[in-house]
């Protein structure tokens, strides 16, 4: 289990994060949603330490991760960060070959080789295996890096708006992939969305943060209540219930006319 | 098929990288007439130019080396230390000592504290100006570039209007200094330096899988463990000191690290540092010593940087024409 003790994060004199406190739980996902500035990717940030907090701890599994080298917490925890140009010419198997950086330190060994393949295959890379990064298409490239994440092998993934230029069928695709990674490998997956649809359908437990605080924290099912999503929001949300899931709709601008009149 | 140009080019460079070396060695027989030539004066001359060519070699892989890992620091193909400013820092370097301390003072006329006090300037001048350029600037190429073109300016006009004030003993001495003058390096500094030189070639090789994942970018690299920003501050030092002491030893080989890491990179079609390494170290090798013996052949017409300016020159242009991409 993470655990995040009053973390507070700033740039010069604006406040990014303030003072938080959140236990991600093991096995399942979730979903961190909230209007953009609200603080979700710096948390990421903070956590996955691309960052280093002003004030506050973060316990992964009881220990602290100030106590542990960046090449222990890499085996521990890994972490994608949205929009990721690499100017570097590499193969599908070159990158995925990367997440095995903590363990070989760039040495490859046979159990290195047969990971790659392993997280290759669970991706169902194996075709595109030698194509260069930058022939593939949008879905195709973001599951070779979920790839690189998984030849980490590591209990914890945090993903910054992994479905950031995907359209439709990848994006779910990809959430897909997400529940797959947790219930047949039992990883721990946060992932940073904008879409709360998409988090509606796919994240079991919701984190909703606003202006660098987290305002509402639970089951998928009672985030996605009208109440809490205005506020996190300042929208006026319409919500309703379709084959038994959650749906948040669009307020068109018409609509919001109308009721003023 | 791509594999096989690979290997291709491989062999071609290696074969290019030892006819270079024999013929600097052995060439000069052939070309000057000398009626007998004693065993002794043979040994002697051969021995003179064995020094000057690890000397030369040394210094092209540390410039190389060092254009290389700085391209990586910066996440591009374009930018060496040469291209912001760097020449200019030791131009600018070697006239203020001239200027402050006289070319009468001792600190001047002794090789040996002459080559730790320009060294040491540079390096402390360069860590410092580079230093704050990666932290402010987040590798925007732009940005970069824009400060190497004004410091580079800056410090030419600061050159040149102190060499008109200086006497014209000290304007000779200092430029003395500031050309490439493999001709007349203290043979007795190059033993004393190698050890360091060696050094901090091995830091690189040592380096080179940390590289590897340095050049997927901060974001990637930290994620996978690496300690990117200490990285960053060793290989800062390690290039700085890498091109203050070439350059106070051979002078400034400006084009020779960005035609030989863009060269390397065509050539092995690789982001593997440990390959990158060798292949852009021979290239540089075969460009310095190719352009230093074409200079000797030459009866010293013109200086080495001239020939590597040129050709090196007109090949990154060919390059980027023909690939197109930076």
């Amino acid at each position: 289990m993470i655990t995040i003790s009053k973390i507070s994060q700033a740039y010069k004199e604006k406040r990014i994060l303030k003072n938080i406190d959140l236990e991600i739980q093991d096995q399942k996902i979730t979903a961190l949603i909230g209007a953009n500035g609200a603080g979700k990717s710096t948390l990421v940030g903070v956590i996955s330490r691309l960052l280093t907090p002003l004030e506050g701890e973060i316990f992964i599994d009881g220990v602290d991760l100030n106590s542990l080298s960046s090449s222990e917490i890499a085996k521990k925890l890994s972490v994608l960060k949205q929009s990721n140009p690499i100017n570097i010419r590499l193969s599908v198997y070159d990158l995925v070959a990367f997440g095995r950086y903590p363990h070989s330190k760039g040495f490859l060994k046979q159990i290195d080789h047969n990971k790659i393949e392993e997280a290759i295959t669970y991706l169902n890379l194996q075709e595109e295996k030698h194509t260069y990064l930058d022939q593939l298409s949008g879905g195709q490239k973001q599951r070779a890096f979920i790839a690189m994440i998984l030849a980490q092998d590591t209990d914890y993934i945090f993903l910054d708006e992994p479905l950031n230029n995907l359209d439709m069928r990848y994006a779910v695709e990809m959430m897909g992939i997400l529940q797959r990674l947790v219930k047949e490998l039992h990883k721990t997956v946060v992932v940073v969305v904008h879409d709360i649809n998409i988090a509606s359908a796919f994240a079991d437990h919701i984190v909703a943060m606003k202006d660098g605080e987290i305002v509402f924290e639970g089951p998928t099912i009672d985030v996605i209540e009208k109440r809490v999503l205005d506020h996190v929001f300042d929208h006026d949300f319409c919500i309703e219930c379709v084959n038994g899931q959650k749906v948040c709709l669009y307020k068109t601008s018409s609509e919001s006319e109308r009721t003023i009149v | 098929m791509q594999l096989v140009k690979q290997h291709k080019n491989m062999l071609m460079i290696g074969f290019l990288f030892i006819i270079v070396v024999v013929a600097y060695l052995f060439l000069w027989m052939f070309t000057h007439s000398y009626d007998a030539i004693s065993t002794d004066v043979f040994v002697r001359i051969l021995s003179r130019r064995s020094i000057h060519l690890i000397a030369m070699m040394v210094s092209a892989i540390l410039v190389v080396l060092s254009s290389l890992i700085f391209q990586t620091m910066t996440h591009n193909r374009i930018l060496t230390p040469s291209i912001l400013g760097f020449d200019s820092i030791f131009i600018a370097t070697q006239t203020m000592i001239v200027f402050v301390l006289g070319n009468t003072s001792s600190l001047i006329s002794n090789p040996f504290i002459n080559f730790a006090l320009s060294s040491i300037t540079m390096a402390v001048i360069s860590v410092s100006l580079y230093q704050s350029m990666l932290k402010k600037f987040n590798n925007n190429l732009a940005l970069m570039l824009l400060f190497g073109i004004v410091i580079a300016t800056l410090l030419r006009s600061m050159v040149s209007f102190i060499q008109t004030i200086m006497n014209p003993d000290e304007f000779q001495s200092v430029a003395a200094a500031t050309t490439v003058t493999i001709t007349s390096i203290n043979t007795q500094l190059v033993i004393y330096v190698l050890p360091i030189m060696l050094v901090i070639i091995a830091s690189y090789v040592y380096l080179k899988k940390q590289y590897d994942v340095m050049a997927l970018g901060r974001n990637h690299a930290v994620g996978l463990g690496l300690n990117y920003d200490k990285l960053q501050r060793i290989s800062l030092i390690l290039v700085s000191l890498s091109l203050a002491i070439s350059t106070a030893l051979v002078g400034p080989l400006s084009f020779l690290g960005l035609m030989a890491v863009n060269a390397s990179k065509e050539f092995t079609h690789s982001f593997k540092h440990g390959l990158l390494m060798i292949v852009s170290s021979m290239i540089g090798i075969i460009f310095l010593i190719g352009g230093q013996l074409l200079v000797e052949q030459t009866g010293f017409i013109t200086s080495v940087t001239v020939f590597i300016s040129l050709f090196g020159g007109l090949y990154i242009l060919f390059l980027i024409l023909k690939e197109n991409t930076l």
